[in-house]
């Protein structure tokens, strides 16, 4: 596994930048995408793996809205 | 070959552009210029050379000769040709018996104070002294040669590259000039009087001691023998000339390479170069002894281990020995094991061939480029407000820039020949807002003085263009009618109503800042208000954790006063290495083909498909230091790193090599055994760009040749090399030529659709986008509509950066270049420039060093989280209080060992510009610096040890 805490904190990272935005569906929908759009599949499947043993609590909260747009199973990728 | 003439026609006065002509006839022909055009420059344009000393195109004239006196009809006297401006009806006579008489007259008294040793001068047959003689007619010098002369003055030979001798000189102030409106430096004077004057650099010092950065600017408007390279004094004349570019940074200097036979004598800056119109820096212009240092690596090396010597084989059995690794590292640990790094140091089309070799070859997306480490925040920012990843201007536009605002650059040392155009400009009275942590040398400079310095805490650039644009958007400054034709309305709207939220005001953030309300509220102002208001960006901008998102700050800013579409505005970011535009450009991302387009795009990918015929994948691959992160867990472990030192040049190096030495196969290709080689399995000799055709995209989007002078000296083209890999992986890429490639790249790319080798040959660069719409390219982008169609404004908060001062780590060190060296000093090490900065320096400010009773050349250490190295300090005003800075141009300096893993959250750009440390005095080297030595002499060791015998280590 790809080191999580180093994804977790570019995953908030992500969300920071999206939390400032009005309309925080869409900004949810915006960070969801970003993350699929630049991260490697081994990074989205690390990502994911470590949130389904560990839960969510580590992430932001714009993350954790972002993470039910985020398309689980890999490779079925839609830009 | 494509062989140029040594010399160029000097026209003596510059170009005017003006849209008025004027008719005048010169000894009976009649001629149209352009109105203001000297008669001496519309003499030479109708083919008639008038005698002329002190006049040369580059400058602007002076008067002072006397040998280029006409006779106007009407007029009385003999007025000098260069000074005066030709007119309308004028009847002029270059030639008759009175000009000549009093033409020998002038040229006897130079002659009789000029040392007669023309058989021997390094300058015979380049020396306008001689020219002149002989087109005077000068028969006999009746002063004699006895009288006072300079001829036993001594010479300063104290600059590397160039010397001064006094007794050739005529005083002609071209020199002078040239230091003062060309390069801006102002390190020269005409000191005594009458026949005592002599140049002087500074007060009567040596060049070397003097102000002088050595551009050579003087040396090229030298019309004799006085300031000439020390290579035409060692080497003599050149015989013939090849056009090409430099090699070192983003200005892309158009270069004559001076040739005798296959040797190098000269590199002159090339007046219809549009990038650099004759001028030079130190690096380009002097620093390409590399090419042909004895530490260059000639011959392709294998081994097994890191710890094995190496193992000197052919060409083929490298490559075979690596693509046999390669695909075994793939069959055991899968498709996506191994990857590839491109270089913004190579040609557009070796990087091309680079990530094709990865995408259709690997078949995976893992490539990257060292834009990773630098510019990815420009591509993304600009790409999303405006829908393209470049530059909007060309670097002339600056010409027409009434403020300028230069933001986390320095351009006198790491864009020099830009730095000196800015200077130009700001001469000539362009109000200067500088926006950076260090008082750059813009700050305050020969005959510049920032109007404002905002000299904020490093890491707050976002929050210093919220305060901006808070100022404008509350003051009632935005250019509504602009923002309402050209950008998206709602995205403006909800822009506007998050930017006057009181939080954003300069006094709210002025204790983020660092800088007084105030000043940014005037500073504001001016940008908002100035007129053509122009911002230019460097690394300080974007090699932050929020580097994409002060790029996208800036082009709201840009947009929200207007400041896009025309000469003189625009967003312009200033790129590091020559061909950084063009390594993006040419698709060497992870998640783009090349023309910045996303792999997922399946109509791209089908052109893409079908062209290359084989399948590509959609998802995106590896960024470097994702690759890093997935080597050290294993699922990473073949790489071809093309030209780039990523041990050096990447954050984090115990975190870099740690990576690499959990690779199995590590294939670098190199001029030089650089830091990565010495993690390497497979080394491959590369070629200098002296020795290479292909390409390089400037900064300003500008796409230039770059021709061979002479043959690989490794025996393979960098291209070819690519070329074999790929075939010896099973991939043909059938080949005879560059020009070739570049068809490929415009088949597959529309900004590139109306480039190729013809076009550039015929117009000397191209400017991207060139297609059918602008087949001579785009010198100014979004003009009348953005690329995406409307300007698009995003929210850019202001999140502070995780690496904050702490009691352990109190200081901020943030980085920086000088101008004698560059990047990771490989080439510039390796030339004369080290007499110019030989080791990087901790610069400190005075109250830190004292508090630490530290004094300069004291040995200090610098501590962060991620390691400690030590430098020598350098106690220095330009520091604000709590802030240290340093250059990376050294190995064992390891201040990359310093910077940590943080990184720009869009794009991974590490955050080199924020480390968190302590300093303190210490009396030895760190544990990295031992380690290093001890690794270093090891490698070198197995490099010395090499075996140069049949049997190679079977690749198992
Ligand atoms: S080399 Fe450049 S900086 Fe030095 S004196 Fe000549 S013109 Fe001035
Ligand atoms: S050094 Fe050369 S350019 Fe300068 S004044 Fe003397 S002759 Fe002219
Ligand atoms: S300014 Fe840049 S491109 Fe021009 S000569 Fe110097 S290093 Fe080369
Ligand atoms: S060239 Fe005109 S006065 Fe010297």
């Amino acid at each position: 596994m790809m080191n999580p805490q180093h994804l977790i904190k570019m995953a908030n990272a992500i969300g920071d930048f999206f939390s400032a935005m009005p309309d925080q569906e869409q900004a949810a929908r915006d960070a969801a995408s970003h993350l699929k759009r630049f991260w490697e599949k081994r990074m989205q499947k690390s990502f994911f793996d470590y949130i389904k043993a560990n839960g969510d609590g580590e992430l932001k909260p714009i993350m954790r809205r972002a993470l039910s747009f985020m398309d689980e199973e890999l490779g079925a990728y839609h830009g | 070959m494509d062989t140029v003439s040594v010399h160029d026609i000097d026209y003596g006065t510059p170009e005017v552009s003006s849209t008025e002509q004027v008719t005048l006839t010169i000894d009976g022909f009649p001629v149209t210029v352009a109105k203001g055009t000297s008669i001496m420059r519309a003499a030479v344009e109708l083919g008639t050379q008038i005698p002329k000393l002190c006049a040369t195109d580059s400058l602007e004239p002076f008067g002072s000769c006397r040998l280029c006196l006409v006779e106007i009809e009407g007029r009385r006297g003999f007025p000098a040709s260069c000074t005066t401006p030709a007119e309308s009806g004028m009847v002029v006579r270059t030639q008759s018996p009175k000009l000549a008489d009093l033409r020998r007259g002038v040229m006897e008294l130079y002659i009789s104070d000029h040392p007669l040793d023309c058989l021997t001068c390094a300058s015979n047959g380049d020396c306008e002294l001689q020219d002149m003689s002989g087109a005077v007619g000068l028969r006999e010098v009746r002063y004699g040669y006895e009288g006072k002369n300079h001829i036993h003055s001594d010479k300063d030979t104290s600059n590397p590259y160039f010397q001064y001798d006094p007794s050739k000189c005529i005083v002609c102030n071209r020199c002078v000039r040239a230091c003062e409106e060309t390069q801006g430096t102002f390190a020269l004077t005409i000191s005594g009087r009458g026949f005592n004057s002599r140049v002087s650099p500074g007060e009567s010092q040596s060049f070397m001691d003097s102000e002088c950065v050595s551009c050579g600017a003087c040396v090229n408007a030298c019309p004799t023998a006085t300031l000439v390279e020390k290579t035409i004094v060692e080497q003599g004349q050149p015989e013939h000339s090849v056009i090409t570019t430099c090699a070192y940074c983003g200005v892309g200097c158009g270069f004559k390479a001076d040739m005798k036979g296959s040797e190098v004598v000269r590199m002159t800056p090339w007046k219809d170069g549009k990038a650099n119109e004759g001028h030079a820096c130190i690096k380009g212009r002097f620093a390409w002894g590399y090419a042909t240092h004895k530490d260059r690596m000639l011959k392709p090396m294998v081994r097994e281990n890191i710890t094995d010597p190496w193992q000197e084989v052919s060409f083929d059995e490298a490559i075979n020995f690596a693509a046999k690794k390669l695909r075994g590292i793939q069959d055991k640990y899968g498709v996506d094991s191994i990857g590839g790094i491109t270089s913004s140091r190579c040609t557009n089309e070796e990087t091309y061939l680079v990530q094709k070799l990865v995408r259709a070859v690997f078949h995976n997306n893992n490539v990257d480029t060292c834009a990773r480490v630098c510019h990815s925040p420009t591509g993304f920012g600009l790409g999303q407000t405006y829908g393209t990843s470049a530059g909007t201007q060309t670097f002339k536009s600056i010409e027409h820039s009434d403020v300028i605002l230069v933001m986390g650059a320095n351009p006198t040392d790491a864009h020099p020949v830009f730095g000196s155009r800015m200077k130009k400009r700001l001469r000539e009275g362009a109000k200067l807002i500088v926006i950076d942590p260090r008082a750059i040398e813009l700050v305050s400079t020969a005959h510049i003085k920032a109007d404002y310095h905002l000299q904020l805490r490093p890491g707050t650039n976002v929050a210093m263009v919220s305060a901006i644009a808070h100022v404008v958007v509350t003051e009632g400054l935005v250019k509504e009618e602009f923002v309402q034709e050209r950008c998206d309305m709602d995205s403006f709207n909800l822009w506007r109503d998050w930017v006057i939220k009181p939080e954003n005001s300069p006094e709210a953030l002025e204790i983020t800042t660092g800088v007084p309300a105030q000043l940014v509220r005037q500073a504001a102002r001016l940008y908002a208000t100035g007129g053509n208001a122009a911002i230019y960006y460097g690394l300080g901008v974007t090699e932050h954790a929020q580097g994409s998102t002060a790029v996208i700050g800036i082009a709201n800013l840009a947009m929200a006063t207007g400041n896009i579409g025309r000469e003189g505005v625009g967003v312009n970011p200033l790129r590091g290495q020559n061909n950084v535009q063009g390594s993006c450009d040419m698709g060497s991302f992870p998640h783009e083909f090349p023309g910045y387009r996303h792999v997922s795009d399946s109509k791209t990918r089908g052109l893409f498909e079908q062209d290359w015929g084989v399948s590509l994948r959609a998802d995106p691959g590896l960024r470097i230091p994702n690759m890093f992160d997935a080597a050290l867990e294993g699922s990473f472990k073949g790489l071809y790193c093309q030209g780039e030192d990523i041990v050096q040049s990447d954050p984090d190096t115990q975190h870099v090599t740690a990576a690499l030495e959990a690779m199995e196969c590590v294939v670098v290709q190199d001029i030089f055994l650089n830091e990565t080689a010495k993690y390497a399995h497979v080394f491959l000799p590369g070629s200098s760009f002296l020795e290479k055709d292909g390409t390089f995209t400037n900064a300003e989007r500008r796409i230039s040749r770059v021709r061979q002078v002479m043959e690989p000296k490794a025996g393979m083209a960098d291209w070819e090399v690519t070329v074999a890999l790929a075939k010896a992986l099973g991939y043909d890429m059938p080949y005879n030529h560059p020009s070739e490639i570049m068809a490929e790249i415009a088949r597959l790319t529309p900004t590139f659709a109306g480039v190729n080798y013809d076009k550039l040959d015929q117009l000397g660069s191209l400017q991207w986008p060139c297609n059918d719409e602008h087949p001579e390219g785009t010198p100014l982008m979004h003009v009348d509509h953005f690329v995406r169609g409307k300007g698009r404004f995003i929210i850019s908060q202001y999140v502070p950066t995780e690496e904050r001062v702490t009691k352990r780590f109190p200081l901020i060190l943030t980085t920086g270049r000088i101008l004698s060296q560059y990047n990771v000093g490989a080439q510039t090490r390796r030339t004369e420039n080290v007499h110019f900065h030989d080791e990087d320096r901790l610069e400190i400010h005075p109250d830190d060093a004292k508090e630490r009773g530290i004094d300069s050349g004291d040995w200090v250490g610098i501590a962060s989280r991620s390691g400690e190295t030590v430098l020598r300090a350098l106690v220095s005003e330009r520091m604000q209080p709590g802030v240290v800075y340093t250059t990376f141009h050294f190995p064992e300096s390891g201040a990359n060992v310093i910077t940590t893993d943080n990184s720009d959250w869009a794009t991974n750009c590490p955050e080199y510009k924020v480390t968190a440390v302590q300093v303190l005095k210490v009396k030895q080297p760190s544990e990295w610096q031992k380690q290093y030595k001890e690794f270093n002499d090891t490698q070198l060791r197995l490099l010395r040890e090499r075996k140069t015998a049949e049997n190679l280590v079977g690749a198992k």
